[in-house]
């Protein structure tokens, strides 16, 4: 069977999360409105949790799917609209607006967005590229954040 | 005394005018007064902010209670109030029971079902054989000295004093706010536990009574079978008085004002009667609370609600306070302390370790069966929040003297078992937690980076979560909604409370009445149109009504922390310690800010249950801007899709025909209710889940919005609909808005425009009947402002949709 969007936004828990609807995006392939149960797969595979006979396994062939770096890819892809592989400011502000309440004014947010960006940037372009991300991401536990252990 | 002595002798002369009748009132008089102590005390402790934050109320209690009934020994040396088992079992718990079934959020209960089922039977049966089993143990080593009990009566002990207790741990719990799997593992431990540990008691009991020598491996099989047999008949007895309490609500249209009477009543039946065919009557009132919850919230109008729901919380928190007052007045009791310096503190000991011991075992294996994991600090608190309390305390009083010679100093122990629980671990409960959530993060400092992509990691985690588990499809949770949808609903639910039970368009619906509240309360507030006016930032007309915003005062920033310091606030120690380091203030300032504005993630932001307050959470407030967002987007992209262009003339149209519709049908009942409104004539409906009943007469002014809002909901999600209600333009949500819409409908006047336009975005949404509970909102919340606001537009011609029904 196929999914569409109004599958996805049947689901109520997601109309409250910040970012529902960037997620169910994510499910999506580019420019098509359905999933097969294929690609749907593809996409929660990210989520699984990463198994360490896995890492040593297969050093040559394509990095599975649930690896440290496809997890941050996943989440970077929500940020980055328009797939140039870099969140610029103003991508990141979207972001921001999204995840925080209405409570604070633009030019605070700009501001926060303003240093996020400072804090992760490296070559001075004023936007945060893949890499950086990564860099600016090393300590944090991203196995255990973007895991979810399905049942059989 | 003199008086009446006085007039005794001259009786048979006089009248007595007035006379002192103190033993015709003795005993009814008496317990008002310490009901009214007891209540006192609560507004007592709370003057002093301080001091409730660092000591459990619980707590305090105790100590009062010890006061007191020193005073009481002081005065009269004997002790001539204590908790007795027979009012604690009948009167005192049953409320607080009841109170924690209703309440229960019965999609977490359930879906935590398993882990919940093996911490209460395993974990209990596990703590009771092993303290009973140690102590034994250590008493055959002579260090106990000389005691009259033997094998039998240490497993006795061990069984009542293994069981967690739910006055207790709800008592604490509420205090520390923990995740919500957690809370309900450990508060559904304390409910369950009740069965096994009723069970092992009166097992143990007879055995005592009939000696050792008599018990054989029947008896022992016997004491396995009851087990069964009490659990699973308390819960069936539960749930038989839960069907007749909502069949009953079913029909109490006409005798609103004794609604509530119906819910107390059937449900303290199901306690008698389980306690009757001494069968767990815990579990039965449990369940009787947990089962009826949906359907008598259905069926009862919002002010027998409301009426339920305060009722039954003002029952409990005073049970609970009488309960640990008398906790402590029952201490000062001369002849029953014995004390023995080892089992005491032995007893302490096996407790608190083979709890640990218990938990860590069942936790490793449940971690490999469960999709969230438990994690050390969930057990370490589930260990330490393993509180005995006023449950074990009535068991031990129950215990004959003649049967169970140590009597004496098994209820000593019993005690300071509770108090110590109850004071120390209630205590330090939330500086441990606190402490050791501080220690996960403490190493180093996060950066703005990590704090915030970490918080959208938290986001797209429980999407995932919610999408794998939605399209996963539990099996047994779609069994029962079926059978639900199929056969329960159409017996237990009047015909109305069917119709308009989509959960999602409640909540929605729900939501978007406290938006047009607070927009008059807000504009009374503020005078008239101040509010009208603010800059929002999103296009929605906003009312900034909640906390100001963190002003740019440098050193105020960790004043404001302060304030706004929840139980467990881990921006205290951030801030502490980025102070350390050299950092100017304003990125203080932006790590603050996006501490305490960032959306919380599911897991974090619900808390589920109070015994003081009905919970209004602010969590409401961050589901209800996500929601406008995201159906604000959803409607946007679905417009754009499908529609095309705006028609904003066609809104005026649509709104004058439903005026003129009002104001032909409508007019006012005196109790308030509103006819059944049904604008279904002008408008297709496709779908049958939508028809409505005209016959039915409804006043459930919620099905009328409903009604109003699923029409074009129906019209809307029709891939071939009519051209009539297209044009849903939405003044509070297009982005590109007709000012003169805006200005025709105020929103003050007619929150119409919130209300019926956001069900109205929620196009996407048709009617469904797999969701699954969202937030158990009442519509009722709002009941009693309602009624506040009610009182002006009361008398007017019922022009207005919302303003006739909610102001």
């Amino acid at each position: 069977g196929l999914h569409s969007r109004e599958d996805f936004q049947r689901i109520p828990e997601l109309a409250i999360n910040p970012l529902g609807d960037r997620i169910i995006n994510a499910f999506f392939p580019e420019g098509e409105d359905q999933v097969n149960f294929r690609g749907f797969m593809r996409t929660l595979a990210h989520f699984r949790p990463i198994e360490d006979n896995e890492k040593s396994k297969d050093q040559n062939g394509p990095e599975p799917l649930n690896s440290r770096s496809n997890k941050l890819h996943f989440a970077f892809r929500l940020y980055d609209l328009d797939k140039d592989d870099k969140i610029s400011r103003d991508e990141l502000l979207q972001v921001l607006r999204m995840m925080v309440g209405v409570n604070i004014s633009d030019e605070q947010l700009g501001s926060i967005a303003d240093r996020t960006i400072q804090e992760a940037d490296q070559d001075g372009d004023s936007a945060i590229s893949f890499a950086e991300f990564v860099k600016v991401l090393e300590k944090v536990d991203v196995e255990q954040k973007m895991s979810i252990r399905f049942l059989h | 005394g003199q008086r009446s002595s006085e007039s005794h002798k001259n009786s048979n002369q006089s009248f007595a005018i007035v006379s002192f009748k103190w033993d015709h009132v003795k005993e009814p008089y008496i317990i008002a007064l310490w009901i009214l102590v007891a209540s006192l005390a609560k507004i007592v402790f709370h003057l002093s902010h301080k001091v409730t934050r660092v000591v459990p109320e619980s707590a305090l209690l105790i100590v009062l209670g010890l006061f007191l009934g020193g005073i009481v020994w002081a005065a009269d040396h004997i002790a001539s109030f204590s908790l007795t088992p027979t009012v604690f079992f009948f009167y005192l718990l049953p409320p607080i029971v009841l109170d924690a079934g209703y309440f229960m959020p019965n999609r977490l209960f359930f879906g935590n079902l398993g882990s919940i089922l093996l911490y209460a039977v395993i974990g209990t049966v596990w703590n009771a054989a092993t303290t009973g089993l140690s102590l034994y143990g250590v008493y055959l080593t002579g260090i106990m000295g000389k005691l009259n009990s033997g094998l039998l009566d240490f497993l006795l002990f061990g069984s009542l004093i293994a069981a967690v207790d739910p006055v207790a741990v709800l008592a604490v719990f509420e205090e520390v706010h923990v995740n919500e799997v957690l809370f309900i593992i450990v508060f559904g431990e304390s409910l369950l536990n009740d069965a096994v540990t009723v069970v092992l008691y009166n097992v143990f009991e007879s055995f005592v009574a009939i000696g050792p020598m008599n018990v054989t491996g029947i008896e022992c099989l016997k004491g396995i079978v009851s087990f069964f047999v009490v659990s699973l008949g308390g819960t069936l007895v539960g749930i038989f008085f839960a069907f007749l309490l909502s069949l009953v609500s079913r029909f109490t249209k006409h005798v609103r004002i004794i609604e509530p009477g119906f819910v107390f009543i059937i449900s303290y039946l199901s306690y008698l009667t389980a306690e009757m065919l001494s069968l767990s009557a815990i579990l039965a009132i449990t369940f009787c609370g947990i089962c009826c919850q949906k359907y008598v919230k259905a069926n009862i109008s919002e002010q027998s609600s409301t009426t339920v729901r305060y009722t039954m919380k003002m029952m409990a928190s005073g049970a609970e306070t009488i309960i640990f007052m008398f906790l402590g007045i029952s201490a000062v009791d001369p002849d029953i302390w014995t004390w023995n310096t080892a089992f005491i503190l032995l007893t302490l000991v096996f407790i608190s370790v083979y709890r640990v011991i218990g938990v860590i075992l069942q936790t490793w294996i449940l971690n490999r069966y469960r999709t969230v994991q438990l994690e050390i600090i969930d057990q370490v608190v589930m260990s330490y929040g393993g509180l005995r309390g006023a449950v074990a305390f009535a068991l031990v009083a129950l215990l004959d003297k003649e049967k169970v010679r140590d009597r004496n100093l098994f209820v000593s122990t019993t005690i300071i078992v509770v108090f110590f629980t109850v004071i120390f671990q209630g205590l330090t409960i939330k500086p441990l937690v606190q402490w050791l959530k501080v220690k996960k993060t403490e190493h180093r400092e996060p950066k703005l980076n990590e704090k915030l992509h970490g918080r959208a990691f938290d986001h797209i985690l429980s999407a995932i979560e919610d999408i794998s588990g939605q399209i996963g499809h539990h099996y047994l949770r779609d069994k029962w909604s079926n059978f639900d949808r199929k056969f329960l609903r159409k017996i237990l639910m009047r015909r109305s409370a069917q119709k308009s039970r989509d959960q999602i368009l409640n909540v929605f619906h729900e939501l978007n009445l406290k938006d047009a509240i607070s927009y008059v309360a807000e504009g009374e507030r503020r005078g008239s149109l101040a509010f009208i006016r603010s800059p929002s930032t999103d296009n929605m007309v906003n009312v900034d009504f909640s906390t100001p915003l963190p002003s740019t005062v440098e050193g105020s920033v960790s004043y404001l922390l302060r304030e706004k310091a929840g139980p467990v606030c881990l921006d205290m120690q951030a801030l502490e310690q980025r102070r350390k380091s050299i950092r100017d203030t304003e990125d203080t300032l932006a790590h603050h800010t996006l501490q305490q504005y960032l959306y919380k993630p599911r897991q974090e932001h619900k808390h589920l249950y109070s015994r003081h307050e009905i919970m209004h959470s602010e969590d409401d407030k961050q589901d209800k801007e996500i929601f406008h967002r995201t159906m604000r987007k959803r409607l946007e992209s679905f417009k754009s899709t499908k529609l095309g262009i705006n028609h904003p003339k066609k809104l005026n149209k649509i709104h004058k025909r439903d005026r003129g519709q009002k104001r032909r049908n409508s007019s006012v009942i005196p109790n308030g209710n509103i006819p059944s409104e049904n604008p279904v004539q002008d408008f297709t409906l496709k779908e049958k889940d939508l028809e409505f009943s005209e016959s039915e007469e409804n006043n459930d002014y919620e099905t009328l919005h409903l009604g109003k809002g699923v029409d074009f909901l129906a019209n809307v999600t029709k891939q071939n609909f009519t051209d009539t209600p297209a044009g849903i333009d939405n003044p509070v949500f297009s982005a590109d808005d007709d000012q003169s819409i805006y200005t025709k409908f105020s929103p003050w006047l007619s929150g119409e425009d919130t209300v019926v336009p956001s069900q109205r975005a929620r196009v996407q949404l048709p009617y469904s009947p797999n969701f699954r509970r969202l937030t158990p909102i009442r519509l009722s919340n709002k009941s009693t402002d309602s009624f506040l606001l009610a009182d002006g537009p009361e008398d007017r011609p019922r022009s207005f949709l919302p303003e006739s029904t909610h102001m």
